[in-house]
């Protein structure tokens, strides 16, 4: 039967089967590697669960800690705190470099910029992380060595609550900047080069161009950025870890970490898997806050 | 739906192999089938090592399969979660190697099988080995009488000292019985601003962070430990402790004879350029020393305060409740605790380096006097003189992520020794309780 | 930058007809873009230096950009210690792998959410992308267990299997496969072309640079994946070259630096290679998705 001679509806209906065979492959994986160990840990968060010994159901007892626990708080605002940091930085850092780079300078100069400014993004967050706790150490570090040479005196990078959360915010900027450079410079390429004429024609200044043509039409590349950037600064683990382990105190200790420290080094299980659920939440009202908040300011 | 039967199918088959597998060890005389190892992954012993003990113990014993499984980690608790893991998804393994930090965890939940009975059916086969191995280590795994794991190595924290750095300086090498004064002294003779910048840039002593292991021979120096000796309560409130921390604390920020701590340090390599004078280690910094062609060192054990006590950690086998096939279990953890086992720690095979750990048998251990350091005696030694087990209630984890916490606000100067103890204190109240 | 980015534009305007002086903007521009490169590259050289010295060299200050006494001890030493050429395979055979199959299954799904209709569809979207918030660290016993009950302990297929899901790469192509203009399939598909034909034959090709987008990223995270093979993956010969990494640091933390950096430089210098060569297209790739939203 060729399709041609097929009614409508038939049509309608072998689509809609092609459809499901198409996306049956990530529907299977996602099912049984995603949604499977989601649903587990939630039934997990109702349990007291050492992983050796047999567990015992305790209701809504984790998420009752999550109220008492002393230090979730600060954990929590650690995380907010270094998202905070590291999102602008990356946004305010990537776009600046992205309009520099897009600038008149010979093709070579141009290929050199992107390239060596992304080149830290395909190298792995643990190696990153191991060169930067050499890089940061207080009297062994070149970094402190090299502002010795312009008459700054050396700074406690990973042993002080103060410049902690800045040396993990470094880190990450300088491994994931580039990444944000390219994201933007494929924004303003599809941007119309009319637009700037026309405002040339009208005598705006490169600001003025910057501000009413490159940011509105950027905006969707924005939006987009800002969502997955908040997520990832949210569940940012590695660098931490091998940076300062949280320390001092928990001035750098995010969300992911502490529940991973609850559930595989306290062996609390259940706790870790509340800790988890809780942060699902807040991201997932990020999200939706950051989509709603966006129909004033993305512009389509 | 068709994957849980399919998981049903799965589990019910393993069942099966696990009953048949089970049946069989129990119906022969000698021992055989299979029993799966646990062991710790990391490079101070290498797989390839235990594997070749393997293959000796199947010399002996060729019905027994051993299975092993190395779980990777940077750190102890790296090791600890990652068979915590296995377990959890349903790995049962029959023997695991263990250390101080994790024994009373193990034995708490009640997860080991006494060895009691086991040992006193081989007591003849048994008496050398015992005879040979410390009273210290053994005490180390007994617990309300019961021994739960049988030695295979240890450490103990010593002090390293550069030989040309004391010679440079003029001053005596240090003997087993200095103090920390002495200590201080020595440091402080040591330690120079060589590009005049103002900073310290050549140090009397490098101390580690991150690790309990390195904090607490400053505590056990003192005489005292973090905890009440019966287990029941934190004990960081003690003006003992606070002094040990403070002390800590002043090595980096008083006297400035101390780097910075760090999580990942280059010392032994500063030790040997002689930008460090002295640091704390166990036998594992050998190696490295010997790998550099370095011998212009030697050890000595940790200053007194006046208390010329030793912190140690041992580590052995024991067997698992759950095991199904204990006999053959039992046969493979007296082979790996033999002397011809422990044979191997002396020096690596491949590359005839010193090893990381002391053999737990004296008599192997006296064989560490082929390489350096001349006062090799201080490792076995100390067992003869004051010694005490890096402290690891049940919850050691926990126990040393908060007291490390609090010790890192003070080396951060965020925090001063007392407040961070009165704090540690607290919080420790219901981590540590009987 | 808004008053030599004004010069800029005032030269433009009026000098563009005669011969260009070198701008005052550009210069500027091309200072803070070049300082900024050096800072990016620095720390690289700083690390493959120290790889390259005697153990004993490394991490002494001032920094040395060039080892003093080049030596191979360090490569030696780690070798000793490790088997890492099975650890760098082992890492670059799974992301391949799990590159090329998450380009395929992320493409059909992403083709199905954007060009066909099937009733669900806006709800199994939102579902698959609600899957980014869950933070990957906590699924991982029950991912253990059900990789344990599948026969998959210790195996690659326990880290490629997972790995071919991605819900981000689905909601990157289907954002825009949405852009692509209809015409050409309309066309095909009054030409009697079925569907497969149709995103075989016409989307694909025209997805180039999405596609290669996404293989960065799924390459990316596959070679730096850590926390998985750590828990997954207990035999050495089977191990990746990040747990490598942190396996050389040994038991405290304290050994030999010189090493560490000679691993680092061995899980660098590939990278290197294959971004340099091919640098030009991936580059542009990721410009020209420009990840419109």
């Amino acid at each position: 039967m060729s399709p041609k001679v097929m009614t409508y509806k038939a049509m309608k209906r072998r689509e809609m089967w092609t459809a499901y065979a198409f996306i049956l492959p990530t529907f299977i994986g996602f099912v049984i590697f995603i949604v499977g160990p989601m649903l587990a840990s939630f039934a997990i968060s109702l349990f007291d669960w050492n992983m050796l010994t047999p567990p015992r159901y305790i209701g809504l007892a984790n998420f009752e800690q999550l109220f008492r626990d002393g230090r979730i708080g600060s954990v929590y605002l650690t995380t907010f705190k270094l998202a905070l940091m590291i999102v602008p930085m990356n946004m305010a850092l990537g776009l600046g470099l992205a309009v520099l780079i897009d600038r008149k300078m010979p093709g070579i100069l141009r290929n050199f910029f992107k390239t060596s400014f992304f080149f830290p993004f395909v190298v792995s967050a643990v190696a990153v992380s191991i060169i930067w706790t050499f890089m940061f150490h207080r009297d062994l570090g070149p970094i402190n060595y090299f502002l010795g040479l312009l008459g700054i005196d050396r700074i406690p990078w990973l042993n002080s609550s103060i410049y902690s959360p800045i040396a993990i915010m470094i880190a990450d900027v300088w491994r994931n900047v580039g990444f944000y450079v390219l994201v933007f410079l494929g924004g303003m390429q599809a941007i119309p080069r009319d637009f700037y004429e026309a405002a040339e024609v009208d005598g705006a200044d490169s600001w003025k161009q910057f501000r009413y043509i490159t940011l509105p039409l950027l905006s969707p590349t924005v939006l987009f950025l800002s969502v997955i950037s908040v997520i990832g600064a949210l569940q940012i683990f590695e660098q931490p870890q091998i940076l300062t382990n949280g320390g001092p105190g928990d001035a750098t200790r995010t969300i992911v970490l502490y529940l991973y420290e609850q559930g595989f080094r306290f062996f609390d299980m259940g706790y870790a898997s509340a800790i988890a659920i809780s942060l699902f939440a807040i991201i997932l009202i990020l999200t939706a806050i950051q989509f709603r908040l966006s129909r004033r300011w993305v512009f389509y | 739906m068709k994957l849980r039967s399919v998981t049903k199918l799965l589990i019910l088959s393993l069942c099966l192999i696990i009953m048949v597998t089970g049946a069989v060890g129990a119906q022969d005389a000698a021992p055989g089938g299979e029993v799966t190892f646990v062991f710790w992954d990391n490079t101070t012993e290498t797989r390839a090592g235990w594997e070749a003990h393997v293959a000796r113990f199947n010399e002996q014993f060729p019905d027994i399969t051993v299975n092993l499984i190395g779980v990777p980690g940077g750190i102890w608790s790296d090791y600890l979660n990652g068979t915590a893991t296995l377990i959890a998804g349903g790995e049962q393994p029959d023997i695991i190697w263990v250390a101080t930090e994790g024994v009373r965890f193990l034995v708490d939940l009640g997860l080991m099988m006494p060895l009691n009975d086991l040992v006193d059916q081989d007591a003849e086969q048994l008496e050398p080995y015992f005879e040979d191995t410390a009273e210290n280590l053994l005490n180390g795994f007994v617990i309300d009488e019961q021994l739960y794991f049988l030695p295979y190595s240890w450490n103990n924290m010593v002090i390293y000292y550069n030989r040309n750095m004391f010679d440079a300086a003029g001053i005596d090498y240090p003997s087993d019985d200095w103090t920390r004064d002495d200590f201080l002294a020595a440091a402080q003779a040591m330690t120079a601003d060589n590009d005049n910048d103002g900073h310290n840039d050549q140090f009397g002593f490098s101390g580690s962070g991150g690790a309990m292991f390195f904090t607490l021979p400053w505590v056990f120096a003192n005489d005292t430990d973090i905890v009440t000796d019966d287990f029941c309560a934190p004990n960081l409130t003690d003006p003992a402790v606070m002094d040990a921390i403070q002390f800590i604390y002043d090595m980096v920020y008083t006297y400035e004879i101390a780097p910075a701590p760090g999580t990942i340090t280059n010392t032994e390599i500063q030790f040997i350029n002689g930008e460090i004078a002295m640091f704390g280690a166990g036998r594992w910094a050998t190696g490295g020393m010997y790998r550099e062609g370095f011998e212009d060192y030697d050890i000595a054990l940790w200053p007194g305060n006046p208390d010329n006590t030793t912190e140690f950690g041992v580590d052995g086998f024991g067997i698992f409740q759950s095991s199904q096939n204990v006999p053959a279990a039992w046969e493979f953890l007296k082979y790996m605790s033999s002397a011809e086992v422990q044979q191997g720690l002396v020096a690596s095979v491949d590359s005839g380096s010193p090893l990381g750990n002391i053999p737990a048998s004296r008599s192997v251990a006296e064989q560490l006097s082929q390489f350096p350091p001349d006062n090799y005696g201080a490792f076995y030694g100390s067992l003869d003189g004051s010694v005490r087990p890096v402290t690891a209630p049940p919850r050691f984890n926990e126990l040393e992520s908060i007291f490390i916490r609090y010790v890192d606000l003070v080396m951060a100067n965020e925090m001063s020794v007392e407040d961070a103890m009165n704090a540690a204190q607290t919080e420790l109240m219901s981590v540590v309780s009987c | 930058m808004a008053i030599d980015a004004g010069t800029h534009s005032e030269v433009m305007l009026t000098v563009s007809k005669k011969r260009k002086p070198f701008p005052v903007g550009t210069f500027i521009t091309l200072l803070i873009l070049g300082f900024g490169a050096v800072l990016m590259i620095a720390p690289f050289l700083w690390i493959i230096s120290a790889a390259f010295g005697e153990t004993t060299e490394v991490f002494v200050l001032p920094p040395r950009w060039l080892p003093h006494n080049p030596s191979m001890e360090n490569f030696e030493t780690v070798f000793r210690q490790v088997p890492y050429h099975l650890f760098m395979f082992n890492s670059i055979k799974l992301a391949v792998i799990v590159t090329i199959g998450q380009l395929i299954t992320c493409s059909m799904a992403a083709y199905a959410f954007a060009r066909l209709q099937f009733p669900g569809r806006n709800v199994l979207f939102v579902i698959l992308l609600s899957a980014l918030m869950i933070p990957g660290q906590i699924t991982i016993v029950p991912l253990f267990i059900l990789v344990r009950n599948l026969g998959l302990y210790n195996t690659h297929l326990a880290l490629i299997l997972p790995g071919l899901v991605n819900p981000f790469g689905v909601f990157l192509l289907r954002q825009y496969f949405v852009t692509i203009p209809t015409e050409l399939e309309d066309a095909a598909r009054v030409d009697g072309a079925n569907v497969f034909t149709i995103y075989w034959r016409i989307i694909l090709p025209l997805a180039g640079p999405v596609l290669t987008t996404l293989a960065i990223l799924t390459f990316v995270g596959m070679w730096n994946a850590y926390f998985f093979p750590l828990i997954m993956i207990n035999t050495p010969e089977l191990q990746v070259i990040t747990v490598g990494l942190t396996l050389l640091r040994g038991q405290y933390g304290a050994g030999a630096l010189g090493p560490i950096a000679a691993a680092l430089a061995m899980a660098i210098v590939p990278v290197l290679i294959v971004f340099l060569l091919l640098q030009k297209y991936i580059i542009k790739s990721v410009v020209s998705t420009g990840l419109k939203t």
